[in-house]
């Protein structure tokens, strides 16, 4: 119990700090003075609206997005027994990205759908596609070799983020500074309407992973196993895959594409932590939780003014941690 | 339970035989006969290409059946990171929402101490040697298995494999309680005459996918027959003080 | 710090403007107004006192913390900044921002735009005498071309910093304009202002002169060897004659307040000597 209250302290203070920190400093004290005015219903002024309004939102896009795609990854890598494998690698993250650009360039004239519906229906479409696409050249083989499953998804990848390319060139130029932004990955657009959706995902994710957990601890034995002992293999595992894809294709199409997340978090929950089947999702889910909120902070801090895209951030962060860790494990 | 005019791709031909309730069948039969193949397709593993087979409703619907139909397979999986007792635990998963927490933990630890590994119970699965492995497999199937069940199917794919005698005649000791409960119908595929062999009825000689012939286990010189020409050696099986023997003659 | 909504800002003590076209920040300071902006955008370098006003960034890479970091009372930008949630989350702060309807990208639309900037910022008398300057400049620059007999085929590369990799300037830029008025002429069809770099499209049109801007010159380590590494480089007359300059972003890519300058640092770069009358 106490390890728990410990980490969630941890998770506090991570979100206190990117709260605070930015181009402009927050103490705890202004913070607590913006919502106070806020609640009160006083009048709006610049600073309380760039923390309620800019900083607020980013920092809690950034933490539940964080948790979503460690746990996805996780999930795959589970599924797939394969300890390489992340959603970026299935074609989903691609994918998403290239519907998403399809819609901001050619779809927006469609009038009895709502922009933001209409953006991540396409997102969605586009990453299932993909995923799809991949599966389809891997032959649906139920557990295919990490080289097979690697290279198929390199060329998805490939193909589709020239696809992403090709409808920039097309497009006009504000549309196309967009998909360019936003195909590296940025948090500087959050509103809260992003956030909420998040939190009922995650809400639904977490209930619904805990719950699958259980069979897939039993899938360890063998799919063959699993099946004898009454569980239809092949559905399950066709409905968690399309569960993350949906998780995937939205955080993407708010976000755009943060890969690495989701290949890493899990590993270095495994290497550093004791960890059961049965508490491993809460773990994953918060260390990447953690993780990418820092993750934002460092892309916003490290070289201000300029913003550095997410990825390239959670690559420099993510690559030595995932090696420490790999060697406190290779010591015992 | 019935089967019909069974065939699956090239491996299985026109297999059909009736499988009597609460009977013991050997089946045997060369390589590539396609023994395994039958008890994956009677398991519902696979799906076959014609023919079909009857539970006790008309189609066999391996989902709703899985308390009755239990597969020990040949291979073992290499499970990482559970402990025995979980991999043990697991057999009762189709039960799992009728019975209680205890009663699991309870049939559980029957087995463990049936098939003599309660002392490996919280040792993680890949740590074990081979032959604690195949006890905490045999132990986890078992786990399966309800003598309360009607018209169950047992299936069991080449379990001496990896011979280690001591669980060779603690699986005969189990085998046969099971056989006196007349719960379920074993089918038993092994590639030899050994210590089991005492508690089939009826022996299926397999070859080339189609069934060969099938006898009754005390009809030795049939038995022979028909190994001899599934082998294509001259076989003969006979009985020597209880015990039964399969010897190839000059 | 209130956020006035009036249309015409005035400046003084409280002005602090963030502008962020490099074109714009020259004009402010023609105009004497360059001590009211509290941040500029990284390609603003010109004149020299730009350059010590803090950046907020890339103009086509911008964050909206670091902008409001500087607490401004009027952003102005010319409808080139990048990414477009910017202006979004600028306007849904309420943070004032004006971009002019002049488009500067030819010699009256500039003066127009300078006689547009003296009207919002009320300094009409001091754009009108900065245009006449301009126009007296000009003219000039042109009496001094016209002695050239030769009109070069110049070839203009420009590195994108947005995008990292090099981009041919085409005949729709202002740039094409200012090498026209320099007596050459800039070869690339385009219906942009720049395209990316194609080593068919350098060969076939054989430039006599290519001018590097220097940014993109700078990131050569020496000179003349490396400058191979762009493609169809190698085949045109312009390197075999060793005719490879490099030219600030500021005197050539778009038209700043000191045209005749522009044109005439231009024209000495094209023009063989030999062809002066």
């Amino acid at each position: 119990m106490g390890r728990w209250i410990f980490w969630g302290c941890i998770a506090a203070a991570a979100i206190l700090l990117a709260l605070s920190l930015g181009a402009i400093h927050f103490s705890l004290v202004s913070m607590a003075r913006f919502m106070r005015d806020f609640i009160q219903g006083k009048d709006p002024y610049l600073e309380q609206q760039i923390f309620l309004n800019l900083r607020a939102p980013r920092v809690f896009a950034s933490f539940l997005t964080g948790g979503i795609l460690a746990c996805c990854g996780y999930f795959l890598q589970q599924l797939f027994r394969n300890p390489v494998i992340e959603p970026g690698m299935i074609g989903t993250s691609s994918g998403a990205a290239f519907g998403a650009s399809i819609y901001i360039v050619f779809g927006q004239g469609i009038a009895w759908l709502p922009t933001e519906a209409g953006f991540f229906i396409s997102a969605l479409l586009g990453g299932l596609i993909a995923t799809l696409f991949v599966f389809f050249i891997t032959g649906f083989r139920k557990h295919p070799s990490v080289v097979v499953l690697l290279v198929t998804g390199i060329a998805v990848n490939a193909l589709f983020t020239s696809g992403i390319a090709f409808v920039s060139y097309l497009a006009r130029d504000p549309q196309a500074r967009s998909i360019t932004f936003w195909g590296l990955g940025m948090f500087s657009n959050a509103h809260w309407f992003q956030v909420i959706t998040l939190c009922l995902l995650t809400f639904l994710m977490l209930i619904g992973f805990n719950h699958a957990i259980k069979t897939i601890k039993i899938l360890q034995i063998g799919d063959d196993n699993a099946q004898l002992l009454g569980i239809n293999v092949f559905r399950f595992q066709v409905f968690m895959i399309f569960f993350i894809v949906v998780l995937v294709a939205l955080c993407t199409a708010f976000f755009g594409v943060i890969s690495f997340v989701g290949l890493i978090i899990p590993h270095i929950v495994h290497l550093r932590f004791k960890v059961t089947y049965e508490n491993s999702v809460w773990k994953v889910w918060l260390l990447g939780c953690i993780f990418l909120v820092l993750a934002d902070l460092l892309s916003r801090q490290l070289m201000s003014p300029v913003e550095l895209p997410i990825g390239i951030v959670t690559s420099l962060v993510g690559v030595p941690m995932f090696i420490s860790a790999l060697k406190s494990r290779l010591w015992k | 339970m019935e089967v019909v005019q069974l065939s699956y791709k090239h491996i299985i031909q026109d297999f059909s035989f009736d499988f009597l309730p609460g009977k013991c069948y050997l089946v045997m039969g060369p390589n590539g006969a396609g023994k395994s193949t039958l008890l994956h397709l009677l398991a519902g593993l696979i799906k076959p290409t014609s023919g079909k087979f009857f539970g006790l409703n008309h189609q066999h619907d391996y989902f709703n059946e899985k308390n009755r139909v239990v597969l020990l397979q040949k291979k073992l999986h290499d499970v990482l990171n559970l402990t025995v007792e979980e991999v043990v635990a697991m057999g009762r998963f189709p039960f799992m929402r009728q019975e209680s927490w205890g009663l699991t933990e309870q049939k559980t630890a029957q087995q463990l101490s049936t098939w003599k590994i309660e002392h490996l119970s919280s040792r993680r699965y890949h740590t074990l040697s081979g032959g604690e492995q195949q006890r905490v497999h045999l132990a986890r199937v078992w786990n399966q298995l309800e003598f309360t069940v009607e018209h169950g199917v047992f299936l069991i794919d080449e379990p001496f494999s990896n011979l280690d005698f001591s669980v060779y005649l603690d699986f005969v000791h189990e085998l046969e309680k099971i056989k006196m409960s007349k719960a379920y119908t074993v089918i038993l595929v092994d590639h030899s005459i050994g210590p089991v062999f005492r508690l089939m009825d009826e022996v299926l000689v397999l070859n080339q996918g189609t069934c060969l012939g099938a006898c009754a286990s005390e009809n030795l010189t049939e038995l022979s027959t028909l190994l001899s020409k599934a082998f294509e050696l001259s076989l003969n099986v006979f009985q020597f003080e209880r015990a039964y023997y399969l010897a190839m003659q000059r | 710090m209130a956020c006035s909504s009036e249309k015409n800002e005035t400046h003084g003590p409280k002005a602090r403007w963030i502008c962020l076209s490099k074109q714009y920040n020259e004009i402010l300071a023609a105009l004497d107004l360059e001590s009211n902006v509290v941040a500029v955008d990284l390609s603003s370098v010109n004149p020299k006192s730009i350059q010590a006003i803090p950046k907020v960034g890339y103009h086509r890479a911008l964050a909206i913390e670091p902008i409001l970091s500087f607490k401004p009372t009027l952003v102005i930008h010319d409808n080139n900044i990048a990414p477009e949630g910017v202006k979004d989350q600028l306007k849904e702060l309420g943070v004032p921002m004006v971009a002019f309807q002049s488009k500067g990208t030819s010699v009256s639309t500039t003066y127009d735009l300078i006689r547009e900037m003296g009207d919002y910022f009320q300094v009409k008398e001091r754009a009108a005498s900065l245009v006449a300057k301009m126009k007296k400049e000009l003219l000039e620059a042109k009496q001094d071309v016209a002695l050239y007999h030769d009109i070069p085929r110049v070839l203009v590369l420009h590195f994108g910093r947005a995008k990292n990799h090099y981009l041919m300037v085409t005949e729709k830029s202002p740039a094409a304009e200012v090498v026209k008025l320099a007596g050459g002429k800039l070869c690339i069809p385009g219906d942009k202002a720049m395209k990316m770099v194609s080593s068919e499209i350098i060969a076939s049109s054989n430039p006599e002169v290519v001018l590097i801007t220097d940014f993109g010159y700078d990131r050569f380590k020496n000179n003349q060897g490396s400058v191979v590494e762009l493609p169809g480089l190698e085949t045109t007359s312009a390197y075999k004659n060793q005719r490879i300059y490099r030219i600030n972003e500021y005197e050539l890519m778009y038209f700043g307040t000191t045209l005749g300058a522009q044109v005439k640092k231009v024209s000495s770069l094209i023009h063989q000597p030999a062809q002066r009358q």
